[in-house]
């Protein structure tokens, strides 16, 4: 369904939504306004505004909700997970405005208050999308840490069909896909590199994060451009009651967050920022060099929220982190910048819109100087600038209508470096700078027909290779058979993608559903890594002439049912993805500093498919999951493992996780995640050959082996300090990650022993065992 | 150069890892592969006595060395001469030319085994090419301590490259009559892609580590050095070589691979497994006395 020709066709469907929303209407009101949490003024997302008998309706990103209703009285009941519910006796006779409060609700009350009316709490079941899995910043916060850092991501690993690509690692596979096949957004603005030190740890500070949801399919057609999943990031928008601070003294790093309102409560703000010290544990290596390196990260985040009128609403946001390391001969540093500008504006209580400039770079930087002579460096950049509009219109409760347009600039500056100074020996190189412009139209809907809620949407995806002055090779069977000049600007491919998305949701009763899900996404940037966990060193590049756009095609099927008054979720989904044009690289390709990348690339097919179970208990004083994964991932590339099918380096056929958290009492509460799944697959040696006084191995198949199963349990506590009138609130968090030591491999390296060059041994590197962990946080 | 600069920079740039990095030895279960039929070796442009050498691969955990195969019939031929190698009387599999012999750059040369590969009496034939790339002068070494690391002493050279630029080398110690880049990953490979120009002067080339007791210099060593301008193929086959022996480390390695070879079997529907290389390389020496 390639949509070459077919940009009508995201027209031709809105046009039709219009006329079909339009046709029925009777005479309705809305209600409309947002959903704020009474505490800090924030925004919720996700929250449920239901007209008892009448309809529903959830806020958007923005906290914005429309319920149009036949003119008549209501009792309108809003609810959000974690909150106390509000009930409140609405005459609707005209469009009206109504801005709600919720009150955060503490375990304990929890225990007394059971709304089990409240939709929130069966959303799991109601809402009309799977494959999708939310976290809140509250729940980020009790999973135990590694070196005490709050992660999203290593959060997002413990959940159905996400996995770590390695031991530690903040790279994640999605349903069997690559890791730069997740499309990650921090406030509308796409996150190259999610990683800091070297992939321990993630770029997200959890301090400044509002709501985190991952889309492993389902993926809304206002979102694209990967073929995975979308893991779309809030953050914080600034508590508008009452100047505040929130921070933190941990094991490897320091943070604080300073946040409130501006000009009266018509602004807030937010600043955050977070810093390492590892480079002090660096001074107890016994290597003098270790010992006078540097090493360490910081980001930071600022926000402003300005609610410039009674209808319009601009948000600037902004990230930026870098991570940096040194020794005496040698410096890397690399990092992220990300920033949008949005203005939300209200047309009319049914009519919402978005306005987005966003802006991302990634770029990092390598130096090597022995002496002036032998002194060189390289630095590598993508930069992003770009725009979108979103629009929904909320004909009546069971209709929904949203539609917009994204346009993306790439700019890929692969690398440029060489020998630093007059003197010194190395020339300077580069690779050819590109560009590229990613477009993209779509338009969705949503109606409710009784039990059956439909989901529709179509996105036309559009991706121009732009010239630069610089030569373009044409390859065949991987090698240059023609080579043209185009001019800047000039647009010498375009490729497009017509990506349909369906979605059915058949409610069986009050707590149980079934959904299917179809969708198509397609690719058009990739990483150039063959490595198993990323580096920060991998570079992007893009579709092109002898590239063309990886697409994905995925179905999922589900059962959801709730139990013990919704207090117990669970789901069992199964998914197939078709993927094709896969790329993977040949055998001992050269990624870095190569002028003729495209040549180094492979393609072929991908299928991955599997079966995806989900307890879940949100409420009460234990809360956490239990998940089970059964899936796998296969590859078949031209040129790879003799061309025939082989896992994918993300196939793990078996996967379980359980996160429990339990608050004992007002003073302590303890949680613990357990993990375990088979093991990665990996090509071991079979046989030898000695050539140079060195043995070389003989591989077997691609991924033919696997490494030993993966299990993991970490545990932490956290302790109140403060009491509860006290102004400043403190609690000491205790962690310890892999708590019963096992060795889980994070490589295996095959070698010679010293003294018997002909005997080789297997020996496997494991990174973390007993890692404790102390921090000190506090809020005021 | 820079290529392998960049990556050894990268793996000085992430301390913390070695700092919680454990290591721990353990049993693999893999089945043995079936053994290739491996021909290495290389005619340099120097007068000596070449060697081919032949063997069986064995299983990775094999606690011997690959058993030579003798019997075989071994010619390398081009540019109209034929040089005969003769099997080693002490070491099976290994085939040396007479002494001597010499390749001429810009010529092509031949290796032909002639061999009864299944021991059915069956001879068959394995032969590879290589073009012998032209040569380099290596004008001047110097050895001095190494600036700003003190363990180390450093080998400079100075050099009058191929001309046109788009050639590979692989550099060689001596210190007195022992190889010091005896293995590969002690050889120096770098390609000239790097360099403003074909006269390189006083380049740092290679690091003599003094805590070491083999490459510790005293007044009166003498080092010598070998500049070899190899085929781009030869020096793929060195980079992959090195960098599979090395092993595989998440971050900067892709996926295991075999090595390519440029060994073929004569008759196409053989499909005994090979492996190796050979090549011809065009070869400079010189020599320095410490002082």
């Amino acid at each position: 369904m390639t949509g070459r020709g077919a940009p009508g066709a995201v027209i031709s469907l809105l046009c039709l939504l219009l006329a079909l929303t339009a046709a029925a209407q009777p005479k309705r009101y809305a209600i409309s306004g947002t959903v704020r949490d009474a505490s800090t003024g924030e925004d919720l997302i996700s929250a449920t505004v239901y007209a008892v008998g009448a309809g529903v309706a959830a806020t958007n990103a923005y906290g914005f909700f429309s319920l149009p209703l036949p003119a008549g009285d209501y009792q309108i009941v809003v609810s959000h997970l974690g909150y106390a519910t509000l009930r409140r006796q609405v005459r609707l006779a005209s469009d009206q405005k109504i801005n709600f409060t919720l009150v955060p609700q503490s375990a304990e009350m929890e225990r007394v208050v059971v709304e089990s009316q409240a939709p929130a709490r069966n959303a799991n079941v109601a809402h009309p999308e799977m494959s999708v899995a939310t976290l809140s910043a509250a729940t980020i916060g009790k999973i135990p840490t590694l070196m005490g850092e709050t992660d999203v991501i290593k959060a997002l690993q413990l959940l159905p069909g996400v996995q770590g690509t390695s031991d530690g690692s903040s790279s994640f596979s999605v349903r069997g896909g690559g890791y730069d096949q997740n499309l990650i957004v921090l406030d509308e603005a796409t996150v190259y590199s999610a990683s800091h030190l070297m992939g321990f740890f993630s770029v997200f500070n959890n301090d400044a994060i509002k709501d985190v949801k991952l889309y492993k399919g389902d993926i809304p057609a206002s979102f694209g451009g990967r073929l995975s999943s979308l893991v779309d990031i809030r953050s914080k928008d600034g508590n508008a009651n009452r100047f505040t601070g929130t921070g933190g003294v941990g094991t490897i790093s320091s943070r604080l967050t300073l946040e409130g309102p501006l000009a009266g409560d018509r602004a807030t703000f937010l600043v955050s920022g977070r810093r390492t010290y590892a480079d002090m544990f660096l001074l107890l290596a016994s290597d003098p060099d270790l010992r006078e390196s540097s090493l360490y990260f910081y980001d930071m985040n600022a926000k402003l929220n300005w609610r410039a009128g009674e209808n319009d609403r601009l948000l600037l946001a902004g990230y930026l982190g870098r991570d940096k390391s040194a020794t005496e001969l040698f410096g890397m540093d690399f990092g992220n910048v990300t920033g949008s500008l949005r203005w939300n504006h209200i047309f009319s209580p049914r009519f919402f819109s978005n306005l987005t400039l966003v802006g991302s770079s990634y770029d990092y930087y390598l130096s090597y100087e022995v002496n002036e002579r032998m002194a060189m460096d390289w630095r590598s950049r993508l930069e992003d600038y770009g725009a979108k509009a979103d629009f929904s219109y909320h004909a009546d409760p069971g209709n929904t209508l949203r539609f917009g347009y994204q346009l993306t600039c790439h700019r890929f500056s692969p690398g440029e470096g060489g020998g630093m100074g007059e003197n010194s020996i190395f020339g300077r190189i580069a690779t050819t700078k590109q560009y590229a412009l990613e477009q993209a139209l779509y338009a969705s809907g949503e109606t409710k027909a009784g039990p059956l809620t439909l989901k529709y949407g179509l996105r036309l995806a559009l991706f121009q290779n732009l010239g630069n002055g610089d030569t373009v090779k044409y390859l065949d069977g991987y090698l240059p058979v023609r080579r043209e000049v185009y001019r800047r600007g000039e647009v010498y491919k375009t490729q497009s993608t017509l990506e349909p998305r369906l979605g059915a949701t058949w409610r069986l009763d009050g707590r149980s559903s079934l959904k299917a899900s179809y969708n198509r996404s397609a690719q058009y940037i990739q990483l150039a890594s063959n490595s198993s966990a990323g580096s920060p060193l991998d570079v992007w590049f893009q579709a092109s002439p002898n590239v063309r756009p990886q697409l994905c095609d995925q179905v999922a099927a589900g059962y959801f049912r709730n139990f013990a008054d919704d207090a117990f979720e669970t789901s069992l989904e199964v998914y197939y993805k078709n993927m094709k044009n896969v790329i993977d690289f040949r055998d001992h390709a050269q990624l870095m500093v190569n002028h003729d990348l495209e040549q180094e690339l492979r393609f072929g097919r991908g299928e991955a498919w599997g079966a995806e179970v989900m307890v879940r208990k949100n409420t009460g004083r234990l809360t956490g999951w239990v998940s089970c994964t059964f899936s796998r991932s296969l590859r078949r590339i031209e040129g790879i493992n003799g061309g025939r099918w082989y896992r994918s380096q993300f196939d793990k056929p078996v996967s379980l996780s359980a996160v429990v958290n339990y608050d004992l009492s007002p003073r302590w509460s303890f949680s613990a995640n357990w993990i375990c799944a088979s093991g990665s697959p990996v090509t071991y040696p079979t046989g030898r050959f000695r050539i140079e006084n060195t043995y070389v191995p003989i591989y077997s198949g691609r991924n033919q082996y696997r490494y030993p199963a993966y299990h993991r349990l970490d545990v932490g506590a956290t302790w109140v300090v403060s009491k509860p009138s006290a102004r400043l609130h403190s609690e000491l968090n205790f962690s310890l990650y892999n708590a019963y030591g096992r060795k889980n491999p994070w490589t295996i390296l095959f070698r010679q022993e010293d003294d018997r060059p002909d005997v080789s041994y297997a020996e496997m590197i494991y990174l973390f065992s007993f890692v404790p962990s102390i921090t000190w946080n506090f809020t005021f | 150069m820079e290529l392998h600069l960049l990556k050894r920079m990268v793996c000085w740039c992430v301390p913390a890892l070695w700092l919680v990095g454990c290591t721990e030895r353990i049993d693999i279960d893999t089945r043995d592969a079936v053994p290739r039929l491996v021909v290495y070796g290389c005619l340099t442009s120097t007068p000596m006595q070449h060697e081919i050498r032949i063997t069986r691969s064995t299983g990775y955990f094999a606690d011997a060395a690959p058993e030579g195969v003798p019997g075989a019939e071994v010619i390398i031929s081009g540019g109209g001469q034929t040089f005969t190698l003769h099997a080693d009387a002490g070491e099976p599999g290994l085939y040396r030319t007479d002494p001597q012999v010499f390749g001429l750059p810009g010529t092509e040369y031949t290796l032909d085994v002639a061999l009864d590969v299944h021991g059915d009496g069956k001879i068959t034939h394995y032969r590879a090419t290589s073009l012998m790339p032209p040569q380099a002068s290596l004008d001047e070494i110097v050895l001095q301590p190494a600036d700003r690391m003190p363990d180390y002493m450093e080998i400079l050279i100075s050099a009058v490259l191929p001309e046109g630029g788009g050639h590979y080398y692989s550099l060689h110690v001596w210190r007195e009559d022992q190889a010091l880049t005896g293995s590969l990953s002690r050889l120096t490979l770098f390609s000239d892609s790097d360099f403003l120009t074909n006269r390189i002067s006083r380049v740092p080339c290679y690091y003599l580590d003094q805590r070491e007791e083999g490459a510790r210099m005293s007044k009166g060593n003498r080092v010598t050095v070998a500049l070899n301008v190899i085929p781009k193929e030869y020096f793929d086959f060195l980079i992959d070589g090195r960098a599979e022996a090395g092993g595989s480390v998440p971050f900067f390695s892709g996926p295991p691979a075999n090595l390519s070879t440029n060994i073929r079997a004569a008759d196409p529907a053989d499909d005994t497994p090979l492996a190796g290389f050979f090549s011809a390389c065009a070869t400079g020496f010189r020599s320095v006395v410490y002082e």
